[in-house]
């Protein structure tokens, strides 16, 4: 029961789900907590394909550095949405459609 | 009886992790849809324990619960306009399409690995020392180490900068 395969079922659709959660949400903190969503399912399969593995610590290095990469993701997204919303009043995106400033 | 503990408590984390996920697609209300991410990153750091990965089982609930979601919360808090609730209640669009397009991604991904032939599915192997994360991480992947680092750097700097009040708006 608790295999490699079923790991895998859990990565595979929690993948599913936050690709549903990016494309169909219209609120822009909507689109990042799927790709939150998708960032962890990954880390769900490094993780859980070096635990299967013999003598090797690779997966959980890649696994923590994709975790540093999406706090930085995340903070860098967040102050775009913060201006967005600052100058547009809302932050759905299809209401955003003109980058100029 | 250890093993039936050991299989509750398996199973709840597998369920923290899927229901609250679910719950998200389906919700409109960003609030609440950060709450549910709080517990879907609880359950995923429940399954790393049980893969035997505790240094990044701590670490994604260092980072991730205590890092990312505050942040994520901290940008509801702030995006919602003056005179209204807390509540930013958010539409769907191409329900369908998206749907379709994650049912197939689903389909796909499980078929794939139902068909490939595992040579390595035989138990846990590995048993993770943080001993050995933190040689690795100095010797073989400094370089890396190095970069990540300088990254986290510079994109925190871009975000403050980038939120900061300018004068003409």
């Amino acid at each position: 029961m608790n295999s490699l395969e079923v790991y895998i079922s859990i990565s595979a659709l929690l993948f599913a789900i936050g690709l549903m959660v990016t494309l169909t949400k219209r609120n822009a903190i909507f689109v990042l907590i799927g790709i939150e969503l998708m960032l962890n399912a990954a880390n769900i399969n490094f993780v859980a394909f070096n635990s299967y593995l013999e003598m090797t610590n690779r997966g959980h290095l890649f696994a923590l550095f994709v975790i540093v990469i999406a706090a930085a993701e995340a903070a860098i997204a967040l102050a775009i949405i913060l201006k967005v919303v600052r100058y547009y009043r809302t932050s759905n995106i299809d209401e955003v459609n003109q980058l100029k400033h | 009886m250890d093993k039936l503990i050991y299989d509750i408590a398996w199973w709840f984390m597998v369920l923290l992790t899927v229901i609250p996920a679910i719950y998200i697609c389906f919700t409109k209300d960003v609030m609440r849809a950060a709450f549910a991410l709080l517990a879907t990153f609880l359950g995923v750091a429940g399954l790393y324990v049980f893969l035997q990965a505790y240094f990044v089982a701590v670490t994604q609930i260092m980072v991730y619960v205590g890092g990312i979601l505050v942040l994520i919360l901290f940008g509801i808090m702030l995006s919602v306009q003056k005179g209204s609730t807390y509540k930013i209640i958010t539409g769907v669009k191409n329900r369908l399409v998206g749907g379709l397009v994650a049912i197939i991604t689903l389909g796909g991904l499980i078929y794939l690995f139902q068909n490939a032939e595992w040579e390595i599915n035989t138990g846990i192997r590995s048993i993770e020392s943080t001993e050995g994360l933190g040689f690795s991480i100095l010797t073989e992947f400094i370089l890396p180490f190095e970069i990540v680092g300088v990254i986290l750097l510079i994109a925190l700097i871009a975000a403050t900068y980038i939120s900061k009040e300018s004068k003409h708006e």
